[in-house]
C-alpha cells in the first residue's frame, strides 16, 4: 500500500524538478542575454573583475541542471524498482534497488556529488552530508589541466 | 583576421557565456549544440582554429567528437579543450587519449579561460 502511494509521488517529484529546471534555464538565458547587452556597452579596458565573477556565478544553472538530472535519474530508478516489486517481480525489483546507488555513482560527474555519496555511505555526517555548493573564486583558479 | 573558436555545448547559456568571453577578447566564435552539429558545421566548411567542447552531450559526446576531429587531416593538430563538470582523473585520461589538448572543469573563470586559450592558441 505504501509502495503504491510512493509510486504516485515519485513521478510527480521528478516532473516538478524538471519543470523548475526548465524555468530556471529560461530565466538564466534571459539574464545572460541582458547581461551581455549591458557588458557590451562597457569598453573592454574598463571592465572590472566583477564581470568575471558574474560570468562564473551565472554558470550555476548548467551545473545545477546536471545535478538535478542525476537526482531525477535516481527517482526514476526507485520508481522502476517499486513497480517491479508491486507486479510480483520482487527479485527484479530488489536487483534494481541494489543498483540504484551504483548507477547514480556512475552518472555523477562532479566531485561534490561523489563527496555527498561517500559521506552518506560512511554515515559520518547524516545531518548535512553536502560539502557545500557555493562557488568560490578559489575553486575555479586551478581548474585547468593542460596535457 | 581573428582566430576562430568552435564552442560545443548542449547548454545554450554555457555557449553564451563562453562566446561572450572569447568574442570580447577578439576571437570569432562558432557554436554547436552537440558533437554531431559540430561535425556537420565543419563538414559544411567551418574551419576552427580551436575547439572548446563539453563532455556529456546528446547525439555525440565530447570524447567521440575529439576522435572524429582527430581523424580529419585539417583538424588533426588543432588544440581542443574540454570544458566540463567532470573532474575525475579517469575521464581526463580518456580525454587525453582521445586527443584533447587540455581540460577545464566548470565553472570556468573568464580570465583563466582566456589565458588558457592564449597558451594553446598563440597569436
Amino acid at each position: 500500500m505504501v509502495a503504491r502511494h510512493l509510486m504516485q509521488v515519485l513521478p510527480v517529484l521528478a516532473q516538478q524538478i524538471a519543470n523548475a529546471m526548465e524555468r530556471t534555464e529560461e530565466a538564466v538565458q534571459e539574464i545572460t542575454q541582458r547581461f551581455q547587452g549591458i557588458a557590451d556597452q562597457v569598453p573592454a579596458s574598463r571592465r572590472s573583475d566583477d564581470l568575471s565573477i558574474a560570468i562564473t556565478a551565472l554558470q550555476f544553472q548548467d551545473i545545477t541542471k546536471q545535478q538535478l538530472n542525476h537526482v531525477i535519474g535516481g527517482l526514476r530508478g526507485i520508481e522502476q524498482a517499486l513497480s517491479a516489486m508491486l507486479s510480483d517481480r520482487e527479485h527484479v525489483g530488489m536487483t534494481q534497488a541494489v543498483t540504484i546507488l551504483t548507477d547514480l555513482e556512475q552518472c555523477f560527474t562532479m566531485q561534490r556529488e561523489r563527496d555527498v555519496l561517500a559521506s552518506v555511505r560512511r554515515l559520518t555526517d547524516a545531518q548535512s552530508p553536502s560539502t557545500g555548493s557555493r562557488t568560490h573564486q578559489s575553486d575555479v583558479e586551478d581548474n585547468v589541466t593542460l596535457f | 583576421m581573428g582566430k576562430t573558436v568552435l564552442i560545443v555545448d548542449d547548454s545554450a547559456t554555457m555557449r553564451q557565456m563562453v562566446a561572450f568571453t572569447l568574442s570580447s577578447a577578439g576571437y570569432d566564435v562558432i557554436e554547436a549544440g552537440d558533437g554531431k552539429e559540430a561535425v556537420d558545421k565543419i563538414s559544411a566548411g567551418s574551419k576552427p582554429d580551436l575547439v572548446v567542447t563539453d563532455l556529456n552531450m546528446p547525439e555525440m559526446d565530447g570524447i567521440a567528437l575529439i576522435k572524429e576531429l582527430r581523424r580529419m587531416p585539417s583538424l588533426r593538430f588543432i588544440p581542443i579543450l574540454m570544458l566540463t563538470t567532470e573532474s575525475s582523473e579517469e575521464k581526463k585520461k580518456e580525454g587525453k587519449a582521445a586527443g584533447a589538448t587540455g581540460w577545464i572543469v566548470k565553472p570556468f573563470n573568464p580570465d583563466v579561460m582566456l589565458k588558457t586559450v592564449a597558451k594553446v592558441l598563440p597569436a
